[in-house]
């Protein structure tokens, strides 16, 4: 085959150029840290990497989420410290309260005691995290309120309810959905048992200081049950939000894990291995200079530079 | 049987002649080596002969021994190398032209800087915070600026995507006016080469016809990137052009391209003769055309990824706007949209634009419950319409897409360009000119000038014996 000056230019001019993109594309990876910068560099890897970013972004989001829900569920808990303490004093008050051997004087002392322990719970229920009513179920605002002798739950008299209304639950994602719904019925009971009485804590202790302070001996045992009662169902809620701070706690060295194992295998897909890089810039740094020298010795070449 | 007494000389006279037409030759070729479309020229040189010859001997010794004729100029060139060359040529112009467009698309739509999946994942996140406080205006404030981000970028790929088939449409016209007018400049060609070959007939130079035959076969190179034009040469040395089996140059017969733009179908290419669809399968006129156009996803092309990004707006409209319900009952809108240009004209609606506390919810269990759908529905399968997948699969879907197109392209390209570069190197082996041949060349007519120019002083001395020394004995 016959070889032309104009074929060897091509040829120089060819490899010349797939020299020069190869340094070109490894400067990009040096100056970049990144393996690729368009998906269609490296397709596998790039759709592999676009699906870890999502993952990333997801986990950090539901790190955020339990970070709220970690402050959040910590008031719940502490807030229904207290109203169990102030239900484990008021029982204690109503059973000293209902002893026959009280004078008038006493008996209104504890009555009274009872009553402050009964806003003390209502102050409880109605507490605040940030601008969040810990307690609120169906809109956001103090959940109870208590009038002339009426306690009424978001605007509904607490007597008259008969079901939840708030099956509905508070949902926050972190991965898996953690209901940290709380509602003031759950905690303090809520409509009348078969006597006609009332469940509600608030009206239990309400009645506790009217009853003691009459003396009324007749509501005594009752009222004492109910207390239990409440304490237990407390007991049960307190418990709740314990388990479910677990979970959280679990969950967030999960999500920390998973992180972890995202962002190395994100580094692993994306980043570049720079010493690996720069052996192989220097190659191809190499190969382009050969070139270019190379050019420049057999380009000009013909036999006129032989002729005398 | 008598010699003709300057018979040498005259051998000699055309001897010397066709050295010097051999170094004219060698220089041409010298001077034209780095002139586009040039091909190598050689002199042909027949040993003369006005004798009537038997098959193996001259009969006649009289007229033996008269020397050389040129007997022209010719160009050396492999016609069915060009024809192969030029055919993978069109397959290459049309992968490089659709490069350039998959390229510029994934410029525009990158997924790895920027993109639509970081920018829903904003909204999603926005979303978990304002679940955790549905009542909260600033919560509400940041969905809105994630929707406004989402929305504006959005509008703003959806207009460079309008932009760039703007451009290369123009493109378009200026490759359609130059295939045009490469078609005609053909045909001036052909002109010119009949008028040349009649003038030759006639017994008058011919001397340009073959720089006029580079010129077109320079034409018909250039000819060859636009579409895949198939070239017949007739008898009369000029050449007729098909596309397709479609005739577009024969005789007096000159075809030409019309690009039409219709605003349902887009652009198109007809044959002015016949106002029908130019057909072909290879060069730039069709790549750029199938990627300006391209509307399925075998054959995505801008105006492809423009339906993307308004299938995506839509259905991220429509989930948003059935999000939360006003007081009575009807759902709020949340972001708006034109229907003939959603992605251009999507946007965080007016009255949510104005006031986020629009989006406020009554903070309870509710709400969250009907924030948390929505980000189901935004993390989830089946709400991007026609497309059985989540938001996130849809986008990462079309951006592997155009990113495997483009691979796939690039390979496509690479073996076609790689077949032009060895069909090059192999035209150019023939047709070029090489510098140590023309070296060798330019020696071998100079060794021969002298050595002529030697026989002529041979002859002279032999005449002079005959004239002037013959017959002096006794003088």
């Amino acid at each position: 085959m016959r070889v032309t000056g104009k074929s060897l230019q091509r040829s120089f001019i060819r490899g010349l150029n797939y020299n020069a993109n190869r340094l070109s594309a490894s400067q990009t990876r040096i100056n970049t840290g990144q393996r690729f910068t368009k998906v269609s560099d490296n397709v596998s890897d790039a759709t592999q990497a676009l699906q870890v970013r999502t993952l990333l972004q997801r986990n950090e989001t539901f790190l955020n989420n339990a970070s709220e829900v970690q402050a959040r569920l910590t008031t719940q808990e502490n807030q229904l410290m207290h109203i169990n303490s102030y239900a484990q004093e008021a029982q204690t008050l109503m059973v000293s309260g209902f002893s026959q051997t009280n004078s008038e004087t006493d008996r209104n002392i504890i009555a009274t005691q009872i009553i402050a322990l009964r806003d003390a719970v209502i102050q409880s229920i109605n507490a605040k995290t940030a601008n969040h009513y810990t307690f609120a179920s169906a809109v956001n605002e103090p959940p109870v309120q208590f009038q002339d002798g009426v306690v009424l739950v978001h605007g509904q008299d607490v007597n008259n309810i008969s079901s939840d209304l708030n099956q509905s639950s508070f949902k926050v994602s972190m991965g898996p959905m953690l209901d940290i719904q709380q509602s003031a019925l759950d905690v303090l009971g809520f409509g009348v048992d078969a006597s006609g009485s009332a469940n509600n804590l608030i009206l239990v202790l309400d009645q506790a200081a009217q009853a003691i302070r009459q003396d009324d001996q007749s509501v005594r045992s009752a009222l004492i049950t109910k207390m239990e009662k409440a304490q237990t169902s407390l007991l049960v809620r307190i418990s709740d939000v314990g388990m479910k701070m677990r979970f959280m706690d679990s969950n967030i060295e999960r999500l920390n894990s998973e992180n972890l194992a995202l962002v190395t295998q994100q580094n692993k897909l994306e980043a570049v291995d720079v010493a690996e890089e720069i052996v192989q810039n220097k190659t191809h740094e190499m190969a382009w200079q050969i070139s270019l020298q190379m050019g420049a010795k057999i380009l000009p070449m013909s036999l006129f530079d032989f002729m005398r | 049987m008598v010699r003709p007494t300057f018979l040498g000389f005259e051998t000699a006279r055309r001897g010397l002649s066709a050295s010097q037409k051999g170094l004219d030759i060698t220089g041409q070729n010298m001077s034209n080596v780095s002139t586009p479309g040039y091909t190598r020229q050689r002199l042909d040189l027949v040993s003369l002969s006005t004798a009537p010859q038997d098959r193996f001997r001259s009969v006649s010794a009289t007229n033996a021994g008269e020397g050389v004729q040129v007997a022209g100029v010719n160009q050396i060139r492999d016609r069915f190398l060009d024809t192969r060359l030029r055919n993978e040529t069109a397959n290459e112009a049309y992968f490089e032209a659709s490069i350039d467009i998959l390229h510029s698309l994934e410029g525009v739509l990158n997924e790895i800087d920027q993109g639509f999946k970081p920018l829903l994942s904003d909204v999603i996140t926005s979303l978990h915070g304002f679940a955790l406080s549905p009542d909260q205006t600033t919560q509400a404030n940041m969905v809105r600026t994630a929707l406004h981000s989402l929305a504006g970028v959005m509008n703003h790929t959806s207009t460079q995507l309008d932009q760039l088939s703007q451009q290369f449409s123009n493109r378009l016209e200026v490759d359609v006016n130059e295939f045009n007018l490469q078609l005609k400049s053909i045909a001036n060609f052909n002109q010119a080469i009949v008028s040349q070959g009649l003038q030759s007939s006639e017994g008058m130079s011919t001397s340009s016809m073959n720089e006029l035959l580079d010129q077109r076969n320079l034409a018909l190179d250039k000819i060859s990137r636009f579409l895949n034009v198939q070239a017949r040469f007739e008898d009369n040395g000029t050449v007729s052009l098909s596309v397709n089996d479609h005739t577009i140059l024969s005789d007096e017969f000159v075809d030409s391209i019309n690009l039409v733009t219709s605003p349902h179908q887009g652009l198109s290419l007809t044959w002015q003769s016949s106002g029908q669809a130019v057909q072909a399968q290879a060069g730039t006129l069709i790549g750029t055309l199938e990627y300006i156009n391209g509307d399925m996803p075998q054959s995505a092309g801008i105006a492809y990824y423009q339906r993307q990004l308004d299938t995506l707006s839509r259905s991220l409209a429509a989930v948003f706007n059935q999000a939360f319900t006003n007081t009575d009952g009807s759902y709020k809108t949340l972001l708006s949209f034109e229907n003939d240009n959603a992605a251009r004209s999507l946007s965080v609606s007016e009255a949510f634009s104005a006031n986020p506390r629009y989006l406020v919810q009554s903070g309870g269990a509710l709400a969250n419950q009907h924030i948390q759908q929505l980000i189901s529905r935004l993390e989830g399968t089946g709400d991007v319409e026609g497309f059985d997948g989540s938001f996130y699969d849809f986008i990462q879907q079309y951006s592997v897409n155009l990113a495997q197109d483009i691979t796939f392209t690039q390979t496509r390209h690479s073996v076609s360009s790689s077949i032009v570069f060895d069909l090059e190197q192999r035209r150019d082996s023939i047709s070029g000119v090489s510098l140590d041949e023309e070296g060798a060349e330019m020696m071998k007519h100079i060794k021969s000038f002298n050595a002529i120019a030697r026989l002529m002083t041979t002859m002279d001395e032999a005449l002079d014996i005959i004239i002037n020394r013959l017959g002096t004995v006794g003088r």
